[in-house]
């Protein structure tokens, strides 16, 4: 069922459940730092929770440059493709 | 104060000679203004910056694998040997070698992570020696001064009252910082405990914050004359209410070095240890200042403070309860001075202890 869900559908759960926040604060706007709960530190455990959510391993470059939902997005849809 | 002026004088040439904000242009300002900084020391520092770009361009053309990966990180680790090597004067000659102090350092290794990562594909010559150049690069990473040079820097933005108004702050800022570092030289020695205290936890932390933060806005205000986007580096680091909030606010392009290079790193596990991670960072955030007990033992101490903080701290919300801001607040504040305040205690008490162990003591 999860699956059937589209991409940033998923990823904005994933998000929440990671942060510990509403999947309404997760706009499609939203950049790191712009919750308190989206720093550092709740960014890696958003990265481990998306890699497992879609089975793939981002790189250190990548986690790094994930600075926002909407970069989050196109990571995952690219990485989905290839 | 020589540098700002040297800095403001390169970006005020930059705004008013157009030729200047082109890629060749700022190769000669920033050598310049390298030149009026470092005097002959900017001839090592070009030499080096030769070195750096073109062992990292080499790399560069390995085609993308674990072979490509793996010259990288022996680069990088080669860059930090050398760094480590040259500040704790193990070679005497290495200090003219490939890193010159601190901020070259992390400034290169800045780079080297960007190639290294795929951010930054390609570099021209004159646009890295012109970022290399100018003081705020820790500021500006390389990818973005790229982007700016090559799509923003052909008009110069136009200085507005702001401008002035922010100058000014920085100016009081500085005048402040010099009184408070003046007082707590004049204050009485160490005997009374209420004078030792106001110096620790106030005339010296703020002293040095004010100091560093208006460095900093002069060189955004640089920046901003020659048309380039330096983004702020303190964001009023003493109203954090935690220690990670603290490191978001402090000294914010360097954080962001170490934060992107060390603490987004597996170190070749196959999960993230906030843990460990953390301990690296702060320890080679510290070794970064100096390869010295005093700083070795600053970067111990706030990543001990940091993991504690991950253990106990980033499971509450401090943001919705007034009481608990607050609480984390004076924590926040007495842990980061204690920071800077306790490593000499420290290191006293383990040269007593060594001493009587030893069979001797310093008294």
């Amino acid at each position: 069922m999860n699956d059937m869900a589209s991409v940033p559908e998923r990823i904005r759960r994933v998000m929440a459940k990671a942060l510990r926040v509403n999947e309404s604060s997760i706009t499609d706007s939203l950049r790191i730092n712009g919750i308190p709960a989206w720093n550092s530190l709740g960014h890696m455990s958003l990265v481990v929770s998306l890699e497992k959510e879609f089975g793939i391993r981002i790189s250190g470059a990548k986690v790094a440059s994930l600075t926002s939902f909407e970069a989050i997005v196109r990571e995952i849809t690219s990485l989905n493709k290839s | 104060m020589w540098p700002v002026m040297v800095t403001f004088t390169g970006c005020i040439m930059c705004r008013f000679f157009s030729p200047l904000r082109k890629p060749m242009g700022l190769m000669l300002v920033g050598f310049s203004i390298s030149l009026g900084i470092y005097g002959f020391g900017s001839i090592w520092l070009y030499a080096n910056a030769f070195v750096i770009y073109f062992s990292v361009m080499g790399l560069n053309k390995i085609p993308a694998g674990m072979f490509r990966d793996m010259a990288f990180q022996v680069f990088m680790a080669s860059m930090t040997g050398f760094f480590i090597a040259s500040s704790i004067g193990l070679i005497p000659f290495l200090e003219y070698l490939p890193i010159l102090g601190m901020i070259q350092f992390l400034v290169y290794l800045i780079f080297v992570w960007e190639c290294s990562t795929g951010r930054l594909e390609s570099i021209s010559l004159p646009i890295f020696l012109g970022w290399v150049g100018f003081p705020f690069q820790i500021m500006v990473w390389p990818s973005d001064f790229k982007y700016q040079v090559e799509n923003e820097l052909s008009v110069a933005s136009p200085i507005n009252i702001y401008f002035f108004q922010d100058l000014f702050i920085r100016i009081f800022m500085m005048s402040v910082s010099q009184i408070f570092s003046s007082v707590g030289t004049s204050l009485p020695p160490n005997e009374n405990i209420y004078f030792k205290l106001l110096h620790l936890y106030l005339l010296a932390p703020w002293g040095w914050y004010l100091q560093a933060a208006a460095l900093a806005g002069m060189m955004r205000d640089a920046g901003a004359l020659a048309g380039i986007s330096v983004p702020e580096n303190f964001k009023s680091p003493f109203l954090a209410t935690n220690i990670s909030d603290f490191w978001s606010r402090w000294n914010i392009g360097a954080t962001r070095a170490f934060r992107d290079i060390l603490f987004f790193n597996r170190f070749g596990l196959s999960f993230y240890n906030p843990y460990l991670n953390t301990m690296i960072v702060f320890l080679a955030m510290g070794a970064w200042h100096a390869v010295n007990p005093y700083w070795l033992l600053f970067g111990f101490i706030h990543g001990i403070g940091f993991c504690i903080y991950i253990a106990l701290g980033a499971r509450l919300d401090w943001s919705n309860h007034w009481k608990l801001r607050l609480l984390g607040w004076c924590l926040t504040y007495l842990f980061v001075c204690t920071c800077w305040a306790l490593p000499p205690q420290l290191i006293r008490i383990s040269r007593n202890l060594l001493g009587n162990i030893g069979g001797f003591s310093n008294e």
